[in-house]
């Protein structure tokens, strides 16, 4: 396989990101004064030691919607090389397929708002 | 003084008493004096207070950061509500004893490099509270805390808090940045006066 | 109201106040035992509790309880007389659950003991602090007589000597 331009390009485009994210954590550690001793540690709780555990149960309709936003998201994830090719594809084929796709989406939308997930307040019933 | 000189809250600190969890400030490892003229310039220009109002002070300082006085114009205007996200903390009000223990974990908890503005007669020593055989407050925060700035005043206007932030700014960067007010104005007769 | 409220209970003296100069409608002084029974009866006749505070006088510590009816609208004092050497009341916070904060004050300034009190803490004063600062010395402490107007006596008992007036001798002090 040939290494060309394009290879070098992507390289350095994850190298940025990289650089993006830890270059400023290592200025950081390089450039700032450190606070250390006393109760520097301590979980912060309004200035007093910390009252119970943080392992506290929380409600399932959060995770309801993190489930929600993460199908959904793949979804999208699908409809990118769709994206990026529709305007080159030929006949009405391409679009009845991306319907199909779409309305197998939008039905489980539907199932979610009859249950409930949509408006706060009501109870998710499941 | 440079942000980045160590402040120690006792000088002294032996390594055993770091080892013992003395608070102290570690230098930075790398120091270029330029690069930190920079910074020391960015961080007095966004210096984030922490909402420590505590009496009648907290009322002035709230009125400095609504829109009449306006402390965001000079950079204060997020104020945290956690310690860990400020590097100003603004003492306004009395410090009872009882709450003396929480002052000092606040201000252990800024990260570095941190500052304090005693806001405040009761702040920076007791105030109208400070008598004989007085059982319920600190007399002055530098007590507990090292302070940077003090503003007197019972209350301090708003003005007087900003020039506060103004004499850190300058502790600072080593210059004031801001306009002198002019003197002997009057509200009603903008043209008179100076 | 009217003084039946307490009719059920011995108390030492009722009698209407000056609201002009004092603030209050009735002011009523009870013996300990019965102030579970008097704040109860108030509680049905819907009265909420305004405060609780103490007095250091000559004759011991006058525990106040105020308590207003807004829909009267009327202010009754309850005061009880306890001694320096044994200051201790029973608590009302299991009838009046705001108390608990009242009593926890009282303690820290006083050092009245309240048992029955769900969360003893100390409330305004540092857990350290073992001193009850408004405590007064012996010299400054001031009799009952000169704080207390005696306003309109409905009812008293005659254990109950505060106001009256010193015998000829001049010998004994008042006491409740």
């Amino acid at each position: 396989m040939v290494f060309s331009w394009f290879h070098l390009a992507i390289l350095l485009f994850l190298a940025l990101g990289a650089g993006f994210a830890l270059g400023p954590m290592a200025i950081s550690k390089l450039l700032s004064p450190k606070a250390r001793g006393g109760d520097i540690g301590m979980a912060y709780e309004c200035g007093v030691p910390p009252l119970g555990n943080a392992r506290a149960r929380f409600g399932i309709n959060y995770y309801v919607y993190a489930l929600i936003f993460l199908a959904f998201d793949v979804d999208v994830l699908y409809l990118f090389p769709v994206a990026a090719h529709y305007h080159a594809s030929v006949g009405w084929e391409p679009f009845v397929k991306l319907l199909i796709f779409i309305v197998f989406l939008s039905l489980s939308i539907v199932y979610f708002w009859a249950k409930g997930v949509f408006t706060w307040p009501r109870r998710i019933q499941f | 003084m440079a942000a980045q000189d160590p402040v120690l809250i006792k000088p002294d600190l032996t390594p055993e008493e770091r080892e013992a969890g003395g608070v102290f400030i570690e230098p930075p490892v790398v120091r270029i004096k330029a690069v930190e003229n920079v910074l020391d310039i960015c961080r007095a220009m966004s210096l984030w207070p922490v909402t420590f109002g505590l009496a009648c002070c907290a009322i002035e300082m709230m009125s400095a950061s609504m829109s009449r006085f306006d402390i965001s114009r000079f950079g204060a205007e997020v104020f945290r509500p956690s310690p860990r996200q400020s590097d100003l903390m603004l003492v306004s009000g009395t410090v009872t004893r009882k709450l003396a223990p929480a002052v000092i974990r606040l201000y252990e908890q800024m990260p570095a490099p941190r500052f304090v503005l005693a806001l405040g007669n009761c702040a920076i020593a007791g105030g109208p509270f400070k008598f004989k055989d007085q059982y319920g407050i600190v007399e002055g925060v530098d007590k507990l805390i090292p302070v940077d700035v003090y503003v007197p005043g019972c209350p301090p206007r708003p003005e007087a808090l900003l020039e506060g932030l103004f004499t850190l700014q300058e502790k600072l960067t080593g210059r004031r940045w801001w306009p002198e007010p002019k003197q002997g104005g009057s509200l009603n007769s903008p043209e008179q006066g100076q | 109201m009217s003084a039946a409220l307490f009719d059920g209970i011995d108390v030492d003296y009722l009698a209407k106040s000056d609201y002009a100069k004092t603030g209050l409608h009735w002011t009523v002084f009870l013996p300990a035992g019965e102030l579970l029974a008097a704040v109860t009866a108030l509680y049905k006749a819907e009265y909420t509790l305004e405060d609780i505070t103490a007095i250091d006088a000559k004759e011991g510590y006058l525990v106040t309880y105020r308590f207003e009816n807004m829909a009267a609208p009327e202010r009754t004092a309850l005061r009880v007389l306890v001694p320096h050497d044994a200051a201790e009341l029973p608590s009302i916070a299991s009838v009046f659950q705001g108390a608990e904060w009242h009593e926890r004050e009282t303690f820290d300034f006083y050092g009245i003991v309240f048992p029955g009190n769900p969360n003893p803490v100390p409330l305004v004063l540092p857990h350290d602090m073992t001193e009850h600062p408004l405590q007064k010395a012996e010299g400054a402490r001031v009799s009952l007589v000169d704080m207390i107007p005696p306003g309109e006596m409905v009812r008293s008992s005659p254990r109950f000597t505060l106001y009256a007036p010193p015998p000829a001798e001049g010998g004994e002090t008042a006491s409740v």
